[in-house]
């Protein structure tokens, strides 16, 4: 028999999308799962999402795929947690964006650190006698580059959203073409037999 | 005239065909104390500690299949309430537990008698709640049962702030969340039960291994067919006993660290093995590597979590216990009558297993706790509800009473909370006044919580005590035996009561039994008093259990006796057979 322990799998970083109820607690519930399980979080952002009634909690977090199929199965019992999807980090399957603030003393060349910010599709949002503050928004691993580019002019406080992301593809399953050709069929020879178009659509 | 928030608690518990509640009055609860005096339909039970009311809430639960129901103040109510809710949470039983909390605007300001016992309970509970306005008392109340009890059951917690108890409270409750209707997947995916069918069909060497969830599921009735009609050999997880009558031919006992030898012996030379309604803890499979390592795996469980936790499953079921075994009966049948190889050497070598006897215990002149318990079973035709505690003694039980029928085992398998024992049979003997309830306990676990000896005084129940007194921490004295060479770091007990005086100063007949000739006299004049006995019975010390599995070892590799000087040392021997 074969330990679950033991996978050769190395951890990577992990999305987890997560809607929930909107109720007191949640965030805390959710994020007690995590710890009580020992499973760390690394970045966290919690919001509305469609609708009053529902938020989305999104997540990154370490693990190989085994691990997070545990957490995700673990999350799905949650009373309170309608769906979760996920995927690595690194995926088409997942799209993630992340937001990021940056203060900088302005040292330098101002018309060089102009050029970085451009190539990074940043944008000064405040500037003061003596520092500059920037905003940036892309995949967290852009965003990393973009600050290590920034360092040689002064970074001195850094904001980051932590990621929103949305599956990289449409929610809603494809109609099953067996059953689309039975439905189309179907409707055929409804209107054949002289069925109100009303009809046999409320019979599908 | 509107009406208060104690007033709709306790109409949607009679909604909610509540019958009984076990619990302890305090300050922020006094309304509804107050309220309840009102309601003659709801049967309140006091208890000596809040503790006892959740463990009794828990055995009634267990018994019957009903949620519990208890109920504490808040502050140190709540917080007694912890070890019995993380106790319901690991054995999967569903209870509603409610808390009194300090009025709304006091929240957050460590006012008298204020914890966060959501915060506190957060993660051993299914779930909890805050009821934070009067509007949605109703509605958390009825959802709260509905959480407990579906799917896999669970505790779920209702901590209500004084002012809503005591204030008016608006009729009509708001429709539950939608998550809290996720519907289980009760049917388990044809595709895999005929993967799973499939795979039995072909065995050679099949072995069913029964957890909890045939009892939740009310499935043991399926369990016993399917079993019947492939002469398939059945294993119990501890709590999984009663699940299959003892007795039966087919029926190996319960696997694990204190497992049978038969049974260990069965998982560890399957060739396929049909898991139902189990979670397959450490103490069931010991070390994951040698568990099962000839099988195929097949796990059914209700909840995804469950499958793939520990060992990993060839063949994953999602579904409820009854519906898919149902399902896989099915299969088998369309498939045709005795669709099943001849299965004769598998059940003979299980046979040769069976006969196999443990080195049984030499006599010197003391009980034996082993054949105290197997007395009480056949005096009892397995038939009672035996509640335990935690320790040696409960594994003797697991052992050698031979449990006849799904709920009448009540102990805390998962937790292992020491304490259990006296109310959870409280509890399921309130809930079955007509049944003999036993609690099985050593001199330890007894003492954790013998305060109750007031509550079963105070409502006469019938539960008749067992003590196996053998003035020690057993289980952990036998570890330090086996494991740390003999150094019984403070596991010897003295300045012990006497417990049959104890026993009479509550006013319940005490009896004692010193001779291992005096056991069977003494059980059968116990059980034959009308009301509560405590029997203590002063058994060998130096009796330990054996199956052993030590740490680290393979089911196979059980110590079956004392490793004895002079005599050979058993590990291992099991392997060699």
């Amino acid at each position: 028999m074969e330990a679950i322990y033991e996978n050769p799998e190395k951890p990577r970083p992990h999305l987890v999308s997560i809607l929930v109820e909107n109720r007191p607690g949640v965030l805390a519930r959710v994020a007690a799962l995590f710890s009580a399980r020992g499973y760390n979080i690394e970045g966290l952002t919690a919001a509305h999402a469609e609708g009053p009634q529902r938020s989305r909690i999104t997540c990154i977090t370490m693990g190989d795929s085994q691990t997070m199929e545990r957490i995700v199965k673990q999350l799905r019992n949650l009373v309170d947690v309608i769906g979760v999807s996920h995927g690595p980090l690194e995926s088409s399957r997942i799209l993630g964006r992340e937001m990021l603030l940056v203060r900088l003393a302005g040292q330098g060349q101002m018309r060089e650190l102009l050029e970085v910010a451009r190539k990074f599709k940043a944008r000064v949002i405040s500037r003061s006698p003596g520092w500059i503050l920037i905003e940036a928004t892309g995949p967290g691993p852009r965003l990393a580059s973009f600050l290590k580019a920034l360092e040689p002019y002064g970074v001195e406080e850094v904001a980051r959203s932590g990621p929103v992301v949305m599956p990289g593809h449409r929610r809603k399953a494809t109609p099953n073409p067996k059953l689309a050709r039975q439905a189309k069929a179907f409707r055929e020879q409804a209107s054949q037999r002289g069925l109100s178009k009303k009809q046999s659509e409320r019979s599908e | 005239m509107a009406r208060t928030g104690s007033e709709v608690l306790l109409e949607t518990l009679v909604q909610q065909g509540v019958d009984v509640i076990f619990g302890y009055p305090g300050g922020s609860v006094i309304h509804l104390y107050d309220e309840l005096l009102r309601f003659p339909k709801i049967r309140h039970i006091l208890v000596r500690h809040e503790q006892a009311a959740v463990h009794a809430a828990d055995g009634y639960a267990r018994a019957t299949g009903r949620p519990g129901v208890c109920l504490a103040t808040s502050g140190p109510g709540a917080t007694n309430l912890v070890t019995g809710l993380a106790a319901a949470h690991a054995d999967s039983v569903p209870l509603v537990a409610f808390t009194g909390q300090v009025a709304t605007a006091q929240l957050g300001r460590d006012a008298f008698q204020e914890v966060d016992i959501v915060g506190i309970t957060r993660t051993c509970t299914k779930h909890n709640y805050l009821v934070r306005n009067p509007g949605e008392l109703a509605g958390i109340i009825e959802e709260a049962f509905e959480v407990a009890s579906r799917g896999r059951p669970g505790p779920v917690l209702v901590d209500i702030p004084r002012d809503i108890l005591s204030g008016s409270c608006p009729t009509g409750s708001p429709a539950l969340a939608s998550s809290s209707r996720k519907v289980p997947r009760n049917l388990g995916h044809p595709l895999q039960v005929k993967r799973a069918s499939q795979a039995l069909v072909e065995s050679e060497r099949p072995l069913i291994c029964a957890g909890a969830g045939v009892i939740h599921a009310g499935a043991h009735e399926e369990l016993r067919l399917l079993a019947e009609a492939g002469n398939i050999p059945v294993v119990s997880t501890f709590l999984g006993l009663g699940a299959f009558p003892a007795g039966h031919r087919l029926f190996l006992g319960m696997l694990g660290m204190h497992g049978t030898y038969e049974a260990n012996m069965a998982v560890s030379n399957c060739d396929l093995l049909l898991v139902v309604g189990c979670r397959l803890d450490d103490r069931a499979t010991a070390r994951v590597e040698a568990f099962a390592p000839h099988a195929r795996i097949v796990h059914i469980d209700l909840d995804p979590t469950s499958i793939g936790k520990t060992v990993r499953a060839h063949i994953p079921i999602v579904g409820d216990a009854g519906v898919v075994l149902k399902q896989i009966l099915k299969e088998l049948e369309l498939q045709g009558a005795s669709p099943f190889p001849n299965r004769d050497d598998w059940l003979q070598r299980i046979g040769k297993w069976k006969e196999f006897q443990l080195p049984s215990p030499s006599p010197n002149g003391r009980i034996k706790p082993q054949e105290v318990i197997q007395e009480l079973s056949r005096l009892t035709s397995g038939q009672a509800i035996i509640a335990t505690e935690v320790g040696q003694h409960q594994m003797w039980t697991a052992l050698h009473y031979r449990f006849q029928k799904p709920r009448t085992l009540l102990s805390s398998g998962g937790l292992g909370a020491m304490g259990y024992g006296l109310p959870a049979a409280i509890g399921a003997q309130v809930a079955c006044p007509g049944k003999t309830v036993v609690d099985i306990s050593g001199d330890g676990s007894f003492q954790m919580n013998m305060q109750e000896l007031g509550t079963l005084a105070q409502y006469r129940l019938p539960v008749k005590l067992v003590v196996l007194n053998n003035g020690s921490l057993g289980m952990v004295r036998q570890w330090q035996s086996i494991l740390f060479e003999g150094r019984f770091s403070q596991t010897i007990l003295s300045g012990q009561p006497d417990l049959v005086r104890l026993a009479e100063a509550y006013g319940i007949p005490g009896l004692r039994a010193t001779e291992p000739q005096e056991v069977a006299s003494c059980l059968r004049e116990g059980l034959g008093i009308p009301g509560p006995v405590l029997m203590e019975f002063q058994v060998d010390p130096e009796e330990q259990v054996y199956p052993m599995v030590p740490p680290g070892k393979g089911l196979s590799e059980m110590l079956l006796g004392s490793p004895c000087p002079g005599q050979e040392n058993r590990m291992g021997m099991a392997g060699r057979r």
